[in-house]
């Protein structure tokens, strides 16, 4: 029992912050897909691997838009790895949560 | 002023007020509905004395009848689908419906097939979407606190 | 492959051999389907080989028939021995080995179930896959059913065993359960506190994977592997890719080979760390649950800085590993020697705890010869006498570098199930020491283009016990992947060891022996 209590004494408070104090996530982690509009060529390959199917492109009236969706994103970073140009990017960001499936997605277009 | 306005009005002051309860306290009922566990490692982390989640008066319930909220993962398969109904109809109104992860979201990988439904929102009304796979604990708290509305409390004020 | 063991089956069995071929080490032996019972016994029983694995194939398009796999491992040669036998695709029947054999119980009846062969003079011939409102005659992995296919529902009914007496009551629990766990349902029958008979039923979390794989591109199933069993990501991604590049003839760099075995005993660390929480959380432990779950929290956050995945995901590939991990070495090597110290002292806090004890010695007992039949693996089957342990027996990733004692014991209760863990944590970290230590230079990424066709086995010692894959590849695709996940094997072992136990330890047994329902369900 008492070294039960010392040890409870020596480990003190352990909690975090969280969400009083903002928390970044580490250096590396996988968060947020986002575009970088000007590099990209609109190549499709990023649409071709994502393997839940999240990214799209589509065609109207002479304009591209390539769409990402976070909804549904398992953020394993294949588009940021077969992106040539480097048009796509994961960041650290995490709070992602919205109240509608529309705000979590994510558009760049580009007239032809 | 017509009836419709009157209502929505209403509706508006019912929801403030359901707010002012849930600032103080939100019991969440966890209904995996065909993850692959990850999403459970979160949740159990998220009553872990490093997240400890019972500081903000969340608490994860044993029965969806004791619940305000239910925290649905996993993509819902075919076998799910009833038990899934079932909890949601169990849990007393105001239901919130948070659909965690990205299988709860639309699917993820698993998609819609013979087995995998392909998202919560498909079954019941979700009123808050939580990426990530799985999201770390800290997305989960965040996806609380935007279903209630409490973000402006997190840039606001420093303690709760 | 020349071995003693081998020659002498095949000598043994001469007459009723139609056809064999080795590809690595798997030996392949198709026989006379009428033989299979008495071949299977003689394996068994005779040369007393465990059977890991059973699994069907769908040949109906080449050749008209299917085809059922019998895997038995060789743990001294490090060699597989797979008996075959062709089923007629118009008349799916063939004998069951099940009432011989009791490991191939669920085998059997979820073959039944996914490609409609009849195992005949099965002793419990119920659905195990397919619940009550799936049509009959429809079965998925045949390959002319479709993924998207959606079988309407139909009437039905699940007949449960049924327990008579004087004072017997029967418990239902689940599939939502009270506690944040992975749906399942349990019907205990009681007289009094104590079970007298436990009757699990799972695939609720049936998420037709082994269908998916079928249906999606090489590079996107290292993926949906990783998500099979969560926190098991690394074990079944690394099962997959070792598969995939055996049948590719890739050799994966030194750098990779290592950073896997870290990435594989950091998530046995964290998954050990989680079970001895919840295994003090069930006995009411407050104080040892929330240190144990203080250590696995570290453990996960270092996950995190180290691979940018709290479960260790997105970091294998077929041919190596997409990341290195080499400059994190310090890191890793401090954070965990502060979390091998404060676990030690930890465990001397549980074992000097006899409130802790007295509630887990003698608790959901698994008898050698319970664990032998079930072929219960992992460290379930470690704490009732089996010594077996894929990284020594099969070596796989570096392992065969490193030296590590393989904990074994033989009470078989939750509390050998316990030190069983702890023991593998501390070696857990004594070889993400070594590995550390010997990190080769160089690149940790072959690349793989293509894979050509073929079919072989990838396997892991994942934190719960032995992970197997079989893959068969035709045309850059994959014709089919069985996935064996450790729990399928383990999780019938819990209807034996709650019996004669009271209720309220059903979660600390059902804790201990720490299974996956998605994997078992998949």
């Amino acid at each position: 029992m008492f070294e039960i209590i010392k040890k409870t004494l020596q480990t003190g408070c352990q909690t975090t912050k969280y969400p009083q104090t903002p928390d970044f996530a580490p250096q590396g982690f996988r968060g947020k897909p986002e575009f970088i509009a000007e590099k990209c060529t609109y190549c499709a390959d990023c649409v071709k691997v994502c393997p839940a199917g999240v990214i799209w492109l589509s065609e109207k009236s002479g304009e591209k838009t390539l769409s990402l969706s976070c909804c549904g994103c398992i953020f394993c970073g294949r588009c940021e790895e077969v992106c040539k140009p480097g048009a796509i990017k994961l960041t650290q960001e995490y709070e992602l949560s919205a109240k509608k499936k529309e705000d979590l997605i994510s558009s760049i277009g580009r007239k032809l | 002023m017509t009836v419709e306005d009157e209502i929505e009005i209403m509706g508006q002051r019912m929801n403030d007020k359901i707010r002012k309860i849930f600032g103080r306290s939100l019991h969440i009922r966890e209904v995996d509905a065909g993850s692959c566990n990850a999403c459970e490692v979160e949740v159990n982390s998220l009553s872990n004395p490093i997240y400890d989640i019972e500081r903000f008066g969340l608490h994860i319930v044993a029965s969806p009848r004791h619940a305000d909220m239910l925290l649905v993962t996993g993509s819902v398969t075919r076998n799910m689908e009833l038990a899934l109904l079932k909890t949601y109809n169990a849990t007393p109104s105001p239901k919130l419906v948070a659909a965690m992860g990205s299988c709860a979201c639309n699917g993820g990988i698993f998609g819609e097939t013979y087995a995998s439904g392909g998202g919560v929102d498909k079954f019941i009304p979700v009123d808050v979407y939580i990426p990530g796979c799985p999201p770390r604990p800290q997305a989960v708290i965040f996806g609380i606190m935007v279903v209630l509305d409490k973000l402006e409390q997190k840039i606001g004020k420093k303690e709760v | 492959m020349k071995t003693e063991i081998i020659d002498t089956i095949k000598k043994d069995f001469q007459e009723n051999i139609l056809e064999e071929s080795i590809s690595y080490n798997e030996i392949y032996l198709t026989v006379k389907k009428e033989s299979i019972v008495k071949l299977c016994d003689r394996i068994y029983y005779h040369f007393d080989l465990p059977l890991v694995s059973i699994f069907a194939t769908d040949e109906r398009n080449i050749n008209g028939f299917f085809k059922i796999h019998y895997v038995f491992s060789i743990d001294k040669n490090d060699a597989f021995i797979i008996l075959r036998i062709n089923v007629d695709g118009k008349n799916p029947g063939y004998p069951s080995i099940t009432y011989k054999i009791a490991a191939a119980n669920w085998y059997e009846r979820e073959m039944q179930d996914m490609f409609g062969l009849v195992p005949q003079g099965h002793p419990d011939p119920r659905r195990l896959m397919n619940f009550e409102d799936w049509p009959d005659g429809v079965h998925p992995l045949r390959k002319d059913f479709d993924i998207r296919t959606k079988p309407p529902r139909v009437n039905g009914e699940y007949i449960y065993r049924h327990v008579d007496g004087e004072g017997v009551y029967e418990i239902p629990v689940g599939p939502v359960h009270a506690g944040v766990i992975e749906p399942g349902h349990f019907r205990f029958s009681v007289a009094g506190e104590p079970i007298i008979n436990l009757e699990i039923r799972h695939f609720y979390t049936h998420k037709g994977v082994e269908k998916l794989f079928e249906n999606i591109s090489i590079d996107k199933a290292v993926f949906l592997s990783e998500r099979i069993s969560g926190d098991n990501s690394v074990a079944h991604a690394v099962a997959f890719c070792q598969a995939m590049e055996k049948i590719a003839g890739v050799n994966v760099p030194p750098r990779a080979r290592f950073i896997r075995t870290i990435l594989l005993e950091l998530e046995r660390i964290y998954n050990h760390l989680g079970d001895i929480a919840g295994i003090a959380t069930d006995v009411a432990f407050a104080f040892g649950a929330a240190h144990a779950n203080k250590l696995k929290e570290e453990v996960l956050q270092l996950n995190e800085r180290v691979t940018g995945s709290r479960m260790l995901r997105g970091m294998n590939a077929i041919g190596g590993v997409r990341r290195d991990i080499g400059d994190k070495k310090d890191e890793i090597l401090q954070k965990l020697s502060i979390i091998q110290r404060d676990f030690r002292k930890l465990m001397e806090n549980f074992t000097s705890t006899p409130s802790l004890m007295d509630r887990i010695e003698t608790t959901g007992r698994i008898y050698p010869d319970t664990a032998k039949g079930l072929h219960v693996v992992g460290p379930s089957g470690r704490a009732s006498g089996l010594d077996r342990d894929t990284r020594r027996d099969h070596p796989y990733a570096a392992y065969p570098e490193f030296n590590f004692k393989v904990p074994v014991l033989k009470a078989g209760d939750v509390l050998s199930r316990t030190i069983v863990r702890a023991d593998e944590i501390c070696e857990s970290v004594a070889l993400i020491e070594q590995a550390l230590w010997a990190l080769p230079e160089r690149e940790t990424r072959v690349n793989v283009e293509k894979i050509p066709d073929g079919h072989a086995f990838g396997y892991t010692e994942s934190p719960r016990g032995e992970t197997i894959y079989w893959v068969r590849t035709i045309g850059n695709r994959i014709d089919r992947c069985k996935v064996r996940d450790p729990s399928f094997c383990n999780w019938l072992a819990i209807e034996y060891a709650v019996l004669d136990n009271i209720v309220p330890d059903f979660p600390i047994i059902n804790k201990s022996l720490s299974l996956s329902y998605s994997g078992n369900d998949m």
